[in-house]
């Protein structure tokens, strides 16, 4: 029991991992909240059922819904943002939340109201480990994050660019004064950041076997809560926070009877981590 | 090499700098000193690309920058160690030192020059994989230095590099200033530490509320006597 709901949520954890940490790059770069990040997420998964209908291959479901929904990243960032990233805050967080709207009427118009099946035959048997057992699309999930998180840390540790877009995010102007052409970096952070959301997108699909127009509903809240938790910028400790939301959030409905709906625990998980840690796990001030 | 004409400098109705013009030459040590909130950070800003320019034009080599962004401008040979020191704080020291040499694309080179920047500073050799923000004031301030002499800028541009050091350092950096500039280096000084200042630099102008009250060489300004009962101590 216990290693099946550890199973469980790190499968969870690794989806909210995927989509939060876009958001936490984007905030990074730009300190702005990216709301529209979770109709880019909707936008992989129907992208990725798209391609798959088409040509039923997986991977390369997953790489096309990666790649154009790091396109779509780049075109919010140049038309929706860039103008804006000198008026408060508040403008381009609303215009997030525009776009996102938009977003999801637009799939509900394009594709339909109603949940559409994204349903991959496995051939995988399930793994058992003693009581637990990992199923064909877990072990999906955690391929799939497992190979992205550690691209994500060696383009972010070992690359010039992924250097320099570290160091945009810790000090935009201070990068831009030793040569770094800042604004390709940031173009380059949505793309990375909303390949990742698309590729969550996917999985999502996958492992629920439906994609619908307002699937990112929850993700966009709770991503929040995840980077917040996490520490706003942090990638690790957004890695950590997704995970922990994850895990909690299986733990406390497996073995706890709490009388709330599943996606409140993590505004309580965050709620309690910020009561001690109020820049969240690895935030600094 | 740098010639500033009519700089104004705003920020919105603001007037922080107003108009003012000066130039440094090809392998001076020029210092700008005033009081807090005379404007000298503001017109360093300026020069980086930091900080649009309200009215007024920058020249580098004949070339007119005004306009240019500030990657541009380090392209073309600025380098600054800006106030604060403005260190990647969460990357380590050899990180630090490869982003200043970010627009270097030929690995050898770069190695030579982290290895130059070692010599220099030995301390940061030894720290090289600590994170920036574990260092001391004064090895930040000497890993700020060192990363601007990464990228070999030939003019460069320092904002109070010796504010909030203790006396030792304070020392060691001016020292460090009038050895770059032995070397070859053009100098802008930003200070508030006008007699360390006037004492390594070439020429000097004096900032008051926006405006150069004083210029000159820099002993004429030590030896003026308003400029010694308000920046020197009497």
């Amino acid at each position: 029991m216990l290693g099946q709901q550890l199973i469980n949520g790190f499968t969870i954890g690794s989806i909210y991992a995927l989509i939060a940490l876009g958001l936490t790059m984007v905030y990074g770069v730009l300190k702005i909240l990216h709301i529209a990040h979770a109709g880019v997420y909707a936008m992989g998964a129907y992208i990725g059922l798209w391609v798959y209908r088409l040509v039923p291959n997986l991977f390369l479901a997953m790489l096309a819904a990666m790649f154009l929904s790091g396109v779509a990243g780049i075109l919010i960032e140049r038309f929706l943002y860039k103008s804006m990233l000198d008026k408060s805050r508040i403008v381009p967080l609303i215009a997030s939340i525009g776009l996102f709207i938009a977003m999801e009427e637009t799939f509900r118009i394009i594709a339909g109201p109603y949940v559409k099946a994204f349903s991959v035959h496995f051939r995988q048997k399930p793994w058992i480990l003693g009581s637990a057992r990992i199923s064909a699309p877990q072990m999906l999930v955690f391929g799939v994050t497992i190979v992205l998180l550690v691209l994500l840390w060696w383009v972010i540790t070992r690359t010039r660019m992924g250097k320099a877009l570290r160091a945009v995010s810790m000090d935009r102007e201070m990068a831009d004064a030793l040569g770094v052409a800042t604004e390709k970096i940031i173009l380059l952070s949505f793309f990375i950041s909303s390949a990742l959301a698309g590729a969550a997108g996917v999985l999502v699909g996958v492992f629920y076997n439906s994609v619908y127009p307002t699937m990112g509903d929850i993700p966009a809240y709770k991503a929040l809560a995840i980077i917040v938790l996490g520490g706003m910028g942090s990638i690790p400790g957004t890695i950590l926070g997704a995970f922990l939301i994850g895990i909690s959030e299986t733990f406390l409905i497996g073995y706890v009877n709490v009388p709330l709906p599943r996606d409140a625990l993590a505004f309580i998980v965050m709620i309690a981590v910020l009561m001690f840690r109020p820049y969240g796990l690895l935030g600094k001030e | 090499m740098l010639d500033v004409r009519n700089l104004e400098v705003r920020y919105g109705e603001f007037r922080a700098v107003h108009g003012v013009s000066f130039t440094v030459e090809d392998g001076e040590l020029i210092t700008i000193i005033g009081a807090n909130g005379a404007g000298k950070t503001s017109i360093l800003r300026t020069l980086m690309g930091f900080q649009p320019a309200y009215r007024g034009t920058i020249t580098l080599n004949g070339k007119e920058i005004t306009h240019l962004s500030a990657h541009e401008r380090a392209k073309l040979g600025i380098g600054i160690a800006p106030e604060g020191r403005r260190l990647f704080g969460d990357m380590d020291v050899q990180e630090n030192l490869e982003m200043g040499g970010y627009l270097i694309q030929d690995k050898s080179l770069l190695k030579q020059r982290l290895e130059a920047v070692y010599a220099r500073f030995p301390v940061l050799k030894s720290r090289r994989n600590q994170r920036a923000k574990t260092l001391s004031g004064g090895e930040q301030q000497m890993l700020a230095i060192g990363r601007t002499l990464m990228g070999d800028p030939p003019l460069v541009l320092m904002d109070e590099v010796s504010l909030g050091l203790m006396p030792k350092y304070v020392q060691e950096v001016f020292r460090i200033i009038k050895e770059l500039n032995e070397e070859g280096k053009t100098i802008l000084l930003v200070e508030q530490n006008a007699k360390k200042a006037l004492s390594i630099a070439h020429r000097g102008y004096v900032l008051e509320t926006g405006r150069f009250r004083w210029e000159g060489e820099a002993q004429q300004l030590k030896d003026n006597p308003e400029v010694q009962r308000a920046y020197l101590g009497g």
